[in-house]
């Protein structure tokens, strides 16, 4: 409803009024010379004219209304048509008989009603507003006949009228001011006063006043009647209009008071408003704009104040006062051991720039608290222009590092505001690991630079790159994101309690009243619980019930699905509900008189919901597992402690459903994971549940978080790579023959027994030919299945031989005595033994390759004939040094190059030819060694001299 | 080599010690030059390996025995990387698919691909075909084994393959009509008892026959195991005595204990104890069937005649759903509650008997 132009309009009008009857104010400034009139009626008239109902706008004042335009104006029109009728005829006669100016007439028409003014109430003369005339013009076409017809009639009463004045009328000398020449039939020219037809116009609309007592009127009821009769209509009218807008109006100021901070609330917005939807969330429009309007944790709004007011001093550059006085205020109030904590880390903080030790602040709590809301308020409070990065941005590490420094390095230069900025990175949890990480590189690289530069420096590395100067504070939802773990430490935790329900219950309260949903203390601390006093949740659930035009009782809010949210509840707490049978009298809505009365009739209430009742744990349960989510981990931490829960059960019956039910488990899973089923999913829940109903105390058990399985699995991969490990050396043969399972099933067990023989402590050289043969087959057996010795220390210090690959380890049981262990003497011989022969071996194979010639120890080593190669190995050890007889076998053999080709006779020419240039001694050394060691010129390359030795001859 | 398990293994058909007749019937079959593909399977240590490796060498000859070992590489259509090790000779390759896990599928088609592409390049002189010797059958997913099927026909020209498992039950019907089963049973105590002998005389050992058929016993007649127990007895004492014991693996004598704490109380805090213990043998990479095997084994020695039946079939059920499922802890644990329940519930009931 157009409102605005009803109020207005009264105005408006004088506006026009002065514009449009410009003429007519200017005749009457004329007309004030004439002596007739009086300025104090011309004023009275003046008034008249500036509103046709004084009556009805007085009443419209009353109401604080206004009658709507059209009303007004189909009311005028009825008034128009009424009263201006016979007066346009009148205009119409006179005009067209006499060709008078019009402007004169409407003079004319003034000075009656200023005449008739004064005698007579009749005040309502309204005013030919052009618009008015424009109808009129209309009225007269269509209504022109019966104006036609009762023309004559007029005439007759004018000139039957008029010879009585006439002798007083006619001037024989012009008179002053306006008059008409007339001339008679006499020849004689008279003057004719305007005055005269005004008169008579008079006479005419003040007609019922004519003796006679004859209305004189062209209409059949009296002015008089009509005029009531349309006056009744209308004050009924509006009566009634007035009571429909009152509501209406109330409301809308009532909701005008909620919006007193907003510009934009004027009449029209709030019209838009009440016919449909509102568009604003409340939760925006009641959004806390100043430090006092919080909801939240009062201790944790004023560290957060504390340690924003910690960056003064690098900031704007302003000293901090010595905290005298605030300490004592503080005292006053309460006593914040955080925030003063804060206070002394500022004088331990080492770095020039005076910045506080924690250079973030990182505030976590669950939504709906009000932390991005602090966030802001509490920026805006101590000075600092807020700019905010939130999931909604993107956060590769690029566009995260520029918009950070872009945030910190810059500042506002043409906006009005020229404050400092503070960032504000909203939903950091969310963010990549990457942008965390280049804010790290901020927080840190900064540190150290501003640690270490002296205060000379400083600047050039504010050019170069940027000390972060600005506080940043950052908001999350869970600290415990993988992403955030490396900021943790270096930023400001701060933990966001949940709102003091009675708080935002008032709160509540408040903006209930304001948009006057009619509601009660206690719905609002029902719906703040249901909620878990999550204020945005609160607020829309409040804007919600409004929007449907209802009010919100406590019926409403039990029954209500809104408001609800997909509870997030920590796996312990779930645990801990699976476990605990809720206490009987634990009432999910709580009635605060219920709770004054000592919660005496508590069971009254509660029929809604019923926690304790066997469908009421159910469904608790059911709502409250699958509102988790995190099924598997559920499972795990049921199957670590349901064994400790306290239940009576002789004959373990309940243990083995709950077995069942974690085997039905498996197997769904199972099947989701294989054939991608999600629709089986919804079945995974009940197992919680069957858990809840089998395995439910009365107290709170001990929970321990499941490790198990995942140590389990650990420990089995483990195990699989050192088998892996030892596998994966083992000569193929071997490898070929036994399987995975049966490797370590059945081999590895009697392998390690078999690979403990008993020695006697004695030298090896001393050995019985029987010994030695254990022995070698011993080292055989080793290097087959790839195993050796390996000296480690232990922790203690003392060196001792393992087993490696130790596979020892993945056979031995915890509980079982260690097995007898060689000495440290016989391992040490072992190991070398191994080493000796694997030496032996890879020589062996170097030099089949290299000959082309199968050597028995070839053969060997591919049959498995082991009787030589033991022969072998009692050689080397003791002839080592007696070698006279290798150096021949060694002349023997040809030459060979890199690559194993034979080097015909050519090469010791070619040595000459190098040696030549190079030194006598060289070829000296060449004869000695009768052709097996020689010189290679390689250049570039010092060890030049090059002699192949069989590895037997260093054994 | 060294092992007496591996330097007494028969390398040739004609000197297989048991099943002889199989064997003469194995290398009538390789003589007749057209030649199956095959299933070989049976119980562990029964001599399957062994018998593919002589019928590898009735086939190709000697050239067979030199293996090397090659490390391939495959992509999945998930652009994943798998490595896979393989035993190849000139003439054929060993490859276990299922070490890829559920990715065999890949390797299966990949692999005997390429081997069956490969043609021989002198057929007149070597056999056609190659032979792809894949082990473990029974654990290849069922992607992997429908995958197999009609790889077998489209390369049936250039390659033979040769499946190994344990238990035909996992390997799909369409997998067994294609191929010639071979069963390989296990060998019988007296067989055990006369190799046993055999090995030590070539050892030039003495074994006392009583220890001998202790061993049989204790191997619970896996011929592998049988070995490898003499050879930790000899280690362990040499003048064998008959009353010598017999080493037993680690495991073994764990999960004995561990079914002895079952048995002597149950009660929820027991059955925590137990969990300890089994999570202990699976770290130690016991295949939780056997595991459940090796429990029923104990536990039905002390169960009533009356009792052995159900405990049985529950073993069964539980070992069923294990295999369905995937977290064996749960299907073991349910299995051990179970039998908790049934037997103190007979104790229970045995007790009130006799009061009356």
């Amino acid at each position: 409803m157009a409102a605005v132009p009803d109020y207005d309009y009264p105005y408006d009008y004088d506006d026009n009024f002065e514009a449009d009857f410009a003429d007519e104010l200017e005749v009457l400034d004329e007309m004030e010379d004439i002596p007739g009139f009086k300025p104090s009626s011309q004023e009275k008239s003046k008034r008249s004219l500036k509103f046709s109902t004084p009556k009805d706008k007085g009443e419209v004042k009353l109401n604080g209304t206004s009658v709507p335009a059209e009303d007004r104006q189909t009311q005028k029109r009825d008034l128009s048509a009424v009263f201006e009728l016979p007066e346009t005829d009148e205009e119409d006669n006179v005009v067209s008989s006499a060709s008078k100016k019009r402007r004169v007439m409407t003079v004319d028409s003034n000075q009656t009603d200023i005449q008739d003014a004064d005698d007579d109430d009749f005040e309502i003369t309204p005013p030919s507003s052009p618009n008015i005339i424009a109808k009129v013009q209309q009225y007269r076409e269509t209504t022109g006949k019966t104006a036609d017809q009762s023309a004559p009639q007029a005439r007759e009463q004018v000139t039957s009228g008029r010879p009585a004045q006439s002798k007083s009328c006619f001037l024989r000398r012009p008179p002053s001011g306006k008059f008409v020449t007339v001339t008679n039939e006499d020849g004689e020219r008279m003057y004719l006063k305007e005055h005269e037809d005004t008169l008579h116009d008079s006479q005419k609309l003040s007609g019922h006043t004519l003796p006679g007592g004859r209305p004189l009127q062209l209409l059949s009821v009296s002015f008089r009647q009509l005029k009531d009769q349309v006056e009744d209509e209308r004050r009924r009218k509006i009566v009634a209009e007035s009571e429909r807008i009152t509501r209406e109006i109330n409301r809308q100021l009532d909701r005008d008071l909620g919006t007193e901070d907003e510009e934009d609330g004027g009449a029209s917005d709030q019209e838009d408003a009440g016919k449909s939807a509102q568009t604003g969330l409340w939760v925006d429009k009641f959004t806390p704009t100043n430090y006092t309007e919080l909801l939240s944790d009062e201790g944790t709004n004023r560290t957060l104040l504390t340690w924003l007011k910690l960056w003064d001093t690098a900031v704007f550059g302003r000293e901090r006062k010595v905290k005298k006085k605030p300490a004592d205020q503080k005292k006053g109030q309460f006593i914040n051991w955080q925030a003063k904590r804060l206070e002394e880390e500022l004088v331990q903080d080492e770095d020039g720039l005076k910045r506080p030790q924690k250079k973030v602040a990182l505030l976590c709590g669950p939504p709906g608290l009000g932390k991005t809301t602090l966030a802001h308020v509490i920026a805006r409070h101590a000075g600092y222009n807020v700019v905010e990065m939130n999931a909604s941005d993107d956060r590769s590490a690029e566009v995260f590092k520029e918009r950070i420094e872009a945030a910190t390095q810059m500042k506002a230069v043409m906006g009005a505001d020229p404050r400092p900025n503070c960032l504000v990175i909203d939903e950091i949890d969310g963010a990549p690991q990457a942008a965390i990480n280049v804010l790290l590189d901020i927080i840190k690289r900064k540190d150290q630079s501003g640690e270490a530069g002296p205060q000379g420096k400083r600047r050039r590395r504010r050019r170069e790159g940027g000390v972060l100067l600005r506080p940043i504070i950052c908001i999350c939802n869970d600290l415990y994101v993988l992403s955030l773990r490396r900021l943790r430490p270096l930023s400001l935790v701060l933990h966001f309690p949940p709102t003091d329900s009675t708080r935002l219950a008032g709160r509540l309260l408040e903006i209930a009243r304001r948009q006057s949903v009619r509601t009660d203390m206690t719905t609002l601390l029902a719906l703040c619980e249901k909620t878990e006093k999550d204020i945005r949740s609160c607020v829309n659930t409040l804007q919600f019930v409004h929007s449907r035009g209802t009010d919100l009782s406590l019926s409403d809010v039990r029954s209500m699905a809104v408001g609800q949210k997909d509870q997030q509840k920590g796996l312990f707490t779930v645990w801990q509900q699976i476990f605990q049978v809720p206490r009987q009298k634990r009432k999910r809505w709580n009635n605060p008189h219920d709770v004054a009365a000592g919660q005496q009739r508590a069971g009254e209430d509660v029929s809604v919901t019923q926690p304790h009742t066997p469908a009421g744990r159910f469904q608790h349960i059911l709502h409250l597992t699958s509102g988790n989510g995190e099924y598997e981990k559920t499972c795990q931490g049921l199957f670590e402690n349901y064994l400790e829960a306290k239940f009576k059960d002789t004959y373990l019956d309940a243990v083995t459903m709950g077995c069942d039910w974690l085997g039905f488990y498996d197997l769904v899973n199972n099947i989701i994971s294989h054939i991608q089923t999600f629709i089986l999913m919804r079945y995974i829940p009940y197992t919680f549940v069957a858990f809840h109903m089998l395995f439910a105390g009365s107290t709170a058990p001990k929970l321990s978080y499941p490790s198990s399985q995942y140590e389990c699995h650990q420990k089995m991969t483990e195990t699989q790579s050192l088998r892996a490990a030892q596998q994966g050396e083992m000569s193929a043969v071997i490898r070929s023959r036994v399987s995975q399972s049966a490797f370590l099933l059945e081999l590895l067990p009697a392998l390690l027994d078999i690979i403990q023989p008993s020695f006697r402590p004695v030298n090896s050289q001393l050995f019985s030919a029987k010994e030695k043969q254990q022995m070698s087959d011993l080292i055989h057996t080793m290097i087959a299945y790839n195993l050796t010795y390996q000296q480690e220390r232990s922790p203690e210090g003392q060196y001792q031989y393992l087993l490696e690959p130790n596979m020892e380890e993945a056979t031995r049981f915890s509980d079982q005595p260690p097995k007898k262990q060689l000495t440290y003497a016989a391992k040490q011989l072992i190991a070398k033994e191994i080493e000796v022969e694997k030496m032996r071996r890879s020589e062996a194979l170097l030099m089949s390759r290299n000959r082309n010639v199968p050597t028995p120890e070839e053969k060997t080593q591919e049959t498995g004939q082991k009787s030589d190669g033991t022969a072998e190995g009692a050689v080397p050890n003791h002839l080592a040094k007696l070698q006279p007889k290798k150096i021949t076998v060694a002349e023997e053999k040809p030459a060979v190059d890199f690559f194993g080709r034979v080097i015909k006779k050519k090469t010791p020419e070619r040595n000459k030819d190098a040696s030549s240039s190079n030194s006598s001694s060289s070829q000296k050394v060449s004869r000695e060694g009768m052709g097996t060691v020689y010189y290679k010129f390689n250049e570039g390359v010092s060890n030049a001299i090059r002699k192949n030795i069989p590895i037997q001859d260093l054994l | 080599m060294s092992l007496w398990v591996d330097k007494y293994r028969p390398t040739s058909l004609s000197k297989l010690s048991y099943h002889t007749e199989q064997a003469a019937q194995l290398k009538r079959l390789v003589q007749n030059g057209d030649f199956p593909h095959l299933l070989v399977f049976g119980p562990s240590g029964a001599g399957k390996k062994t018998r593919i490796t002589c019928l590898l060498r009735e086939l190709y000859g000697a050239g067979v025995e030199k293996l090397r070992i090659e490390h391939h590489n495959f992509t999945t259509p998930s652009k994943k990387k798998i490595e896979i090790t393989t035993i190849a000779s000139n003439y054929h390759i060993e490859v276990c698919p299922s070490d890829a896990g559920v990715q065999d599928r890949v390797v299966v088609q990949e692999l005997i691909k390429m081997v069956a592409q490969a043609q021989q390049l002198d057929s007149s002189t070597q056999r056609e075909f190659k032979v792809v010797l894949l082990t473990e059958v029974d654990r290849l997913t069922k992607d992997a084994q429908h995958a197999l099927r009609r790889t077998m026909e489209k390369y049936v020209t250039t390659c033979r393959l040769i499946l190994c498992c344990e238990s035909t039950s996992k390997v799909i019907p369409a997998i067994r009509s294609r191929c010639l089963g071979v069963r390989v049973p296990a060998p019988s105590h007296e067989q055990i008892n006369s190799i046993l002998q055999t090995v030590c005389k070539k050892e030039g050992l003495t074994l006392p026959p009583e220890l001998a058929s202790r061993i049989a016993d204790k191997s619970s007649r896996n011929l592998r195991r049988a070995i490898l127990m003499l050879e930790a007895c000899k280690v362990q004492q040499y003048p064998f005595r008959p009353d010598q014991q017999v080493v037993e693996a680690d495991w073994e004598v764990f999960l004995r204990e561990t079914a002895n704490a079952i048995v002597s109380q149950q009660s929820p805090r027991r059955l925590l104890e137990v969990r300890g213990r089994l999570y202990e043998l699976l770290t130690h990479c016991i295949p939780p069937d056997v595991i459940i095997r090796g429990l029923l084994a104990e536990l039905i020695d002390s169960c009533d005649g009356q009792l052995k039946a159900e405990v049985t079939q529950w073993a069964a059920y539980y070992e069923h759903r294990l295999q369905l499922g995937n977290k064996s802890i749960y299907h073991l644990e349910a299995f051990v509650a179970k039998f908790m329940s049934i037997y103190k519930k007979f104790l229970d009931e045995g007790m009130a008997a006799m009061m009356l």
